[in-house]
């Protein structure tokens, strides 16, 4: 009886927050940005502007949605630390399946590609990295169930029935990130009233992501705010990875 | 104790020079608030004769504070034009359509 009602409990846990409906949250002319700060010396600087934009692409046969992701370092910070890095992804606008992933970064001078070719029904993944030397990697992956790119997943998340969700209830998501699935937890904790430039003061989901990855985890937490409504648009992220702490913030919100 | 802080004076006058080159933003004068702070301190512990020194190091450590501050309010928090990049992302585009345009035909075979 007690393993039975263990198992129902686990179970109800893991679907609450289930990430495989229909989009219902994200539009096809969005445009996002962020101010992006990082922690000198426990002080917040303003690094670089991130935007996150969406937009129908139209193939020979299909229509897919198109999701832009760009950081770019402010003019005063190119001469020292010029970050230019475009990911993208390209999905099912119902569904939010990713067929292409393209991630394509410049960072102080270090330059890598990555391209993901997702084959959803032979559940296989042809992976092309290449670094500066130019020389392309090629592999075949296979893919497990729900997993997704970093670009898809951020997307995925927005579209998660959170209005259902109890406090303390938990999602494990897997993402694809050089070559290597990675599991993350995410734990709904609750709302807070966040003030956002623009929209004055917003009530919010508050979202703790977290990784048994010890390459990918900082000294602090991970927490993501998106508004409590049906667009559920991140108006605050505060990441923590092994080099240091920082946040995003809004800026402006288009096509929402 | 005045040498101490006339160390420590330097020392925020060296890092105030490094935090005034990078775009640090208002944090850039910290460093410089603090230099002036033990200069201060220091001409205080000095004597007569020995007064000279403190009194440049606050001249520099001011000076840093008005460049830290003409810096914070004249160099623009913005994102600079590069065509460059645009035009990387652009193709990035173009061959992603094309990639899915091919990946499609290969389904349908």
């Amino acid at each position: 009886m007690y393993k039975t009602l263990c198992c129902i409990v686990i179970g109800l846990l893991i679907t609450v927050l289930s990430n495989a409906q229909q989009n219902t949250s994200i539009g096809s002319n969005e445009k996002l940005v962020y101010k992006a700060s990082y922690n000198m010396s426990g002080l917040l600087t303003e690094i670089a502007q991130v935007s996150m934009e969406t937009e129908i692409v139209k193939t020979k046969t299909s229509s897919l949605l198109h999701l832009k992701c760009i950081a770019t370092t402010y003019s005063k910070w190119d001469n020292f630390f010029k970050i230019r890095d475009l990911y993208e992804a390209y999905v099912n606008p119902e569904t939010l399946k990713p067929r292409l992933y393209k991630r394509n970064i410049y960072e102080g001078g270090y330059v890598k590609k990555v391209k993901y070719i997702f084959n959803h029904s032979k559940k296989t993944v042809s992976s092309t990295i290449s670094k500066g030397n130019g020389v392309e990697q090629k592999k075949t992956l296979k893919l497990n169930l729900g997993t997704n790119d970093l670009i898809s997943t951020l997307y995925q998340i927005r579209n998660m029935d959170i209005a259902k969700a109890s406090v303390g209830n938990t999602q494990k998501i897997r993402v694809l990130f050089d070559n290597k699935e990675r599991d993350i937890l995410l734990k709904y904790v609750g709302k807070e009233s966040i003030g956002v430039t623009g929209m004055g003061t917003k009530e919010c989901y508050k979202i703790i992501i977290s990784t048994n990855e010890a390459s990918l985890q900082g000294s602090e937490q991970n927490i993501i705010w998106l508004t409590a409504d049906t667009k559920k648009i991140p108006v605050l992220i505060k990441f923590a990875i092994p080099v240091g702490t920082g946040k995003l913030e809004l800026a402006s919100a288009q096509g929402v | 104790m005045r040498i101490i802080f006339v160390i420590l004076a330097s020392v925020g006058i060296l890092l105030g020079v490094l935090f005034v080159i990078l775009p640090m933003g208002s944090i850039a004068i910290v460093p410089s608030v603090v230099a002036v702070l033990f200069a201060y301190l220091a001409l205080n512990k000095s004597s007569d004769s020995h007064k000279n020194f403190p009194k440049i190091l606050m001249v520099i450590a001011s000076l840093l504070i008005v460049v830290g501050v003409s810096k914070h309010f004249f160099v623009k928090t913005e994102i600079a034009k590069d065509n460059s990049f645009e035009e990387r992302v652009d193709d990035s585009q173009k061959e992603a359509i094309e990639e899915l345009e091919s990946l499609e035909k290969e389904l349908e075979e």
